[in-house]
């Protein structure tokens, strides 16, 4: 019991709590910056913790890395910019949402999910660090191609006025992300012999042109505001609030997406949204409302994205394989402060895996009141003028484009996926199968490659490893579910009367 | 194509757009100099292009060395009012983009650059912007030692390994594709004719996972990297090429018929600088680099972080760099390409 305890009372130190402060704020505040993600901060962090301890130095870092994706969830709510990867599913349905007046319902909903995820993410950590051999044991490449495919699906779910043109806006992102360089075959494909594309185009880019430029475009074609002309700001905080308690189901069945995705090192936090999003279109009822702001669509994505910190860390403590940049910043945190991460890291340094855990679960509280407070003013940003809220929109777009590789290229395809966005739209195309094929597409390809690699090109890998097989039916599932519900609930026959 | 209020078009979004882009660009690549006056060097920024993403073994190094060097440089040269330090990583194409980066800077010592000596084989893959032999070598880093390795459940020893890849080619599991791990796997396949298959998979995190999952038999990775799964006793060493015997019992390079073997595999990280570096500020940096990594807070630093460091220090980091050069692209090409094209 003191070795629960007695980290959360030193938690409350005034040190500690003034680090956990300042590491919630940067947080939120590079996770509302396109283009910056939780990993920058901490990188530009790790040496002003060199001559810490070990304990507020990971009470820094921990809270960086816990806090960043709710503020990315306000962007993307507000206007369609996602801070950070895994903040594009909470747009599909958030944006909307904030079109209709309803933004602060979304927010609500959102910050109540990132409080339940940061908790569900604590009691995680501490419950399956003892079993993170058996997991990991469960989780290859096989798995990793079934997850990337799970998350695929929810193409169609997006695309529920043509899944033809949503397959076509989906292929076109995973062509994409075919260009640069090749880690398993050693080659760079069509690179035409640059450095640039050898690199191969960053998604970041892509999504802040495609998602967020091409609205800015639209909106400034259109003269409006985010939220139209005559559509009043609506409703409060609370009644999203109430909305993710109404729907305690999915939020369960995200938060167990998130974890199983999660753990699985290099998966990460975006295949768990999508993932989880994808399952909520298929398994709820009145599936046309998800993506034209149905708030389920953001307890469903969001869910996923804070629930997946606990499952994140576990690898990396663990075993010492980090699944992420942000992961593989922190392993280095680790090796700079002398600690090894490995399966006696639960024995040696209980007092650190339990603090880590604490501001899991705190970091987030106080990151969502912080948000909440801020997102007042953003809010009325949504009955802005175009004239003033596309350009900047636009110019955040540019910086967070940039401000990633310091490459001015990358500033000329987020210009040239904003208007390709625009005109996609324009034609019925959602540009976020096109996201959803860049992001999960070389998941699914390395997946693929890496199975048949180590499987002597047996294609039957895919079905003889159980958790693949189970992740392959839950795909088969969700896709026939709603046949299935239709048969079921078909209405029977009255018998004929002779 | 726009609704009737406001008169800014779409031609006109394009036209700001354009200039802005073409204004950027000769920001980005114009390199126009701030000043023209002759201060003591340093008298600027130094950036230092890391070819890592950040948070690694020589990020970390690179960042806690930095504040020694700048110490010692300024100590160096009286009136020196610059030299703070910049570390930028550009892990982009492997490297590549930090290298190219260096070789095309100016030779004023405003940049240096980290330099993996398993690069080298990229020359045999593809044509580069550069050349890496007329890098300037300042010094050699650290140095990383391979092991054979294989999981706790697995061959009990070399000779069972053996015994197993005769009936059937055993797996071994290597990083990405032409790097320091599939290179030190090829050679150690050729040398002592193993009846293997080299699977790569993209990184040390992958190997591993694929080891502890049996999806690959054993894996070769570097000794500082798998020092946690070894300690913890989740993998366990068969094959021992760091040089200096650190697991009895196990056979070494020298056992196991090839002396070299082990030093042939080795990972050597240097720092480097662009071609053309006048000699005095080379020796100046190198000076640096010497007081910075002897300096007690810096080496209190190492030893509490546990990262290695095996340092050789000017005219001798070159020589070395240029030798290990000519054996990856001479020596070993009819072998390699044989893997890597």
């Amino acid at each position: 019991m003191d070795q629960i305890l007695t980290p959360l009372i030193n938690l409350f130190h005034l040190q500690n709590l003034i680090l956990m402060l300042i590491g919630t704020l940067i947080g939120v505040v590079v996770g509302i910056l396109p283009g910056i993600g939780a990993s920058h901060a901490m990188a530009l962090m790790i040496p002003l913790t060199w001559k810490m301890d070990a304990i507020p130095a990971f009470i820094l870092l921990t809270s960086i890395y816990a806090t960043s994706k709710f503020g990315g969830s306000l962007t993307a709510i507000l206007f369609n910019i996602p801070g950070d990867n895994p903040n594009a599913v909470t747009l599909i349905d958030g944006f909307p949402m904030a079109k209709n007046g309803q933004a602060k319902q979304a927010i609500g909903a959102s910050a109540t999910v990132s409080i339940m995820g940061g908790l569900f993410s604590s009691v995680t950590l501490v419950i399956f660090m003892p079993l993170m051999y058996q997991i990991i044991l469960n989780f290859g490449p096989a798995e990793f191609f079934m997850l990337a495919l799970f998350g695929l699906t929810a193409i169609a779910a997006v695309s529920s006025s043509s899944i033809v043109k949503g397959l076509i806006a989906g292929g076109i992102g995973v062509m994409i992300a075919n260009i640069g360089y090749h880690p398993l075959v050693g080659q760079a494909r069509y690179s035409f012999g640059t450095l640039y594309l050898k690199e191969g185009i960053n998604m970041v880019p892509v999504i802040l042109g495609a998602l967020a430029m091409s609205e800015a475009i639209r909106l400034w074609m259109e003269g409006s505001s985010i939220a139209g002309e005559g559509v009043p700001l609506v409703g409060r905080y609370i009644e999203g609030v109430k909305a993710v308690f109404k729907n305690m189901g999915l939020v369960a069945r995200s938060f167990l997406i998130a974890w199983v995705v999660g753990v699985a090192p290099g998966a990460g936090s975006t295949v768990a949204g999508f993932v989880s999003y994808a399952s909520a279109t298929k398994t709820c009822k009145n599936p046309e409302t998800f993506g034209k702001g149905d708030i389920r669509g953001v307890i469903a994505g969001d869910g996923a994205l804070h629930a997946c910190a606990g499952g994140d860390l576990l690898p990396t403590l663990t075993l010492g394989i980090p699944g992420s940049n942000a992961m593989a910043i922190l392993l280095g945190a680790f090796i700079l402060h002398g600690i090894t991460p490995g399966p006696q890291i639960v024995r040696l340094r209980a007092d650190l895996i339990y603090t880590i855990a604490y501001v899991l679960f705190i970091a987030h509280v106080i990151s969502v009141l912080m948000a909440v407070f801020f997102s007042n003013a953003m809010v009325k940003l949504t009955k802005t003028r175009a004239e003033i809220i596309s350009p900047i929109i636009v110019v955040l777009c540019f910086i967070g484009s940039y401000i990633m590789r310091e490459y001015w290229q990358d500033m000329l395809v987020t210009t040239i996926f904003g208007i390709l966005g625009y005109y996609m739209k324009k034609s019925g195309f959602h540009p976020v199968p096109l996201v959803l094929g860049i992001i999960l597409g070389p998941i699914a390809e390395f997946g693929l490659f890496e199975a048949l690699s180590i499987s002597d090109n047996w294609i039957l890998i895919f079905f003889t490893r159980i958790p693949s097989l189970i992740i392959f039916l839950c795909i088969v599932a969700v896709i026939f579910w709603p046949y299935i519900e239709r048969i079921y609930k078909r209405p029977k026959r009255a018998p004929i009367k002779t | 194509m726009r609704g009737e209020k406001g008169s800014f078009n779409c031609r006109d979004f394009l036209k700001i757009f354009i200039l802005s882009a073409v204004v950027l660009a000769l920001i980005e690549g114009g390199h126009i100099p701030l000043s023209f006056a002759k201060d003591a060097y340093p008298s600027g920024k130094i950036t230092w292009l890391v070819p890592y993403k950040p948070g690694g073994g020589y990020d970390l190094l690179a960042r806690a060395i930095s504040p020694y060097l700048i110490k010692y440089l300024r100590e160096l040269s009286p009136g020196a009012k610059g030299g703070d330090i910049l570390i930028r990583n550009e892990a982009g194409a492997s490297g590549q983009k930090a290298y190219s980066m260096v070789y095309h800077a100016r030779p004023d010592g405003y940049t240096i650059g980290g330099f993996d000596i398993s690069f080298a084989t990229e020359t045999l893959m593809e044509k580069l912007d550069f050349d890496i032999e007329k890098f300037n070598f300042l010094l050699r880093v650290n140095t990383t030692t391979r092991v054979l390795v294989t999981n706790k459940t697995g061959f009990a020893n070399w000779e069972e390994m053996l015994k197993a890849a005769k009936t059937k080619e055993i797996k071994i599991g290597v990083g990405a594709f032409g790097r320091a791990q599939h290179i030190g796997a090829i050679i150690i396949k050729e040398k002592l004719k193993l009846p293997a298959r080299l699977i790569c998979l993209g990184g040390t995190a992958e190997s591993m996972n694929a080891l502890l999952r049996g999806d690959v038999q054993v894996s070769l990775g570097s000794e500082d990297s798998l020092k946690p799964l070894i300690d913890a006793g989740e993998i366990r060493v068969i094959a021992d090429f760091t040089g200096y015997g650190g697991y009895p019992g196990i056979p070494t390079s020298k056992d196991l018929g090839f002396p070299d073997l082990g030093e042939t595999i080795e990972g050597h990280r240097f720092v480097i600088a662009p071609p053309g570096l006048p000699k005095e500020i080379s020796n100046q940096l190198v000076t640096g680099f010497k007081k910075a990594m002897n300096d007690p807070e810096f080496q209190a630093w190492v030893k509490k972080s546990d990262i290695p460091l095996n340092l050789i220090f000017g005219d001798e980091a070159d020589r070395m760099a240029k030798r290990i050069f000519k054996f990856y692209q001479q020596d070993l090409k009819p072998i390699l390409e044989k893997y890597l094209k």
